[in-house]
């Protein structure tokens, strides 16, 4: 992160750029708090908020930090969700132990999660059935890793923040961020495998 | 594969399917979006006045606490170097003076570093009730 000083010989980021950046992260953010919380009108207001304190508070940066500090803030976001669903969840869990089961204590979260089915896109039908299936696995094996090892994937490979910089958006050291990575990348190879997928 | 190969390989992937997000999410996003640069906007002038730092009419330099706290520290100690300047005089003055009036005096110096002339003083000086 750069000091006071060095940010004010940097020319601030325009209303236009601030505009720019937001359109060109909008989408991927919006996927990163869907893995994160599967609940897509979830996922639309932790982006909304992200959005909303980024303009509140850092709109006055200089554009080339604004990604770390979206990154920063949504990541902040989600954990502050996890956290307040965490308390939501025992008093519920304490409640429901009074009341007796639920009809659906055993469904599986992860089939609640829609697989497009892909039919605006170029090539064949076989091929887009393919494309669209191998995402919809990738996208169902992001979210069944662990909360700390998809954010370091997801800013490590697809925000393509380096080691450091993931380390500063997550909070943790460096050597955290690389092992976050690691089991992520491996768990995410064998759960592909073990669907039949090579990419 | 190594590690960064597939990472980078889902992430193309993963980039491939933000076409498919569907229109409602984008169109929400957009509303999500031009709120944000509402709220900056709104805050746009009260941002550049807290920037300059001439609100006060004081440069921006003196309101920063990295400069003010050793220039705070500068000015307390030049003071107390000052201040000890001005009594040095003083004690000194005082000190001639006292050593002028033990010079000049009949009664030779040497007389202070006798022990029987500290007795004889004591025995023969006035008491508080003969004064």
């Amino acid at each position: 992160m750069l000091g006071d000083s060095q940010t004010r010989h940097r020319p601030l980021a325009t209303e236009k750029e601030l505009a720019g950046f937001l359109t060109e992260v909008e989408r991927r953010a919006f996927k990163q708090a869907v893995f994160a919380v599967r609940d897509e009108h979830l996922a639309l207001d932790l982006v909304q908020d992200a959005m909303l304190r980024l303009a509140e508070k850092y709109s006055s940066k200089p554009l080339e930090e604004l990604p770390l500090l979206f990154q920063r803030i949504l990541q902040n976001i989600i954990r502050d969700h996890y956290r307040r669903h965490k308390v939501r969840s025992l008093w519920t869990t304490l409640l429901s132990s009074l009341r007796g089961k639920d009809d659906d204590e055993d469904r599986d979260p992860l089939d609640t999660l829609e697989v497009k089915e892909g039919a605006n896109r170029l090539g064949g039908p076989s091929e887009q059935l393919e494309r669209s299936q191998t995402l919809g696995m990738i996208e169902q094996g992001l979210a069944s890793l662990p909360a700390r090892q998809r954010e370091a994937f997801l800013l490590r490979y697809w925000e393509e923040l380096d080691v450091s910089e993931t380390a500063q958006v997550m909070g943790c050291s460096e050597g955290s961020v690389k092992t976050h990575c690691s089991r992520a990348t491996h768990a995410l190879a064998d759960f592909l495998k073990s669907k039949g997928i090579s990419l | 594969m190594n590690e960064q190969d597939l990472g980078k390989r889902i992430a193309q992937r993963l980039d491939g399917g933000l076409d498919d997000i569907s229109s409602n999410v984008t169109y929400r996003l957009r509303v999500a979006r031009e709120a944000a640069l509402t709220r900056a906007h709104q805050l746009e002038p009260a941002i550049v006045v807290a920037g300059t730092g001439t609100l006060s009419g004081m440069p921006a330099w003196l309101s920063n606490r990295r400069f003010l706290a050793p220039v705070t520290a500068l000015v307390l100690a030049a003071l107390i170097i000052y201040w000890q300047q001005l009594q040095q005089p003083t004690h000194t003055a005082d000190n001639a003076d006292i050593d002028a009036q033990m010079l000049s005096d009949d009664l030779p110096v040497t007389a202070y570093t006798d022990l029987g002339f500290e007795v004889w003083l004591r025995e023969h000086s006035p008491g508080p009730s003969e004064q």
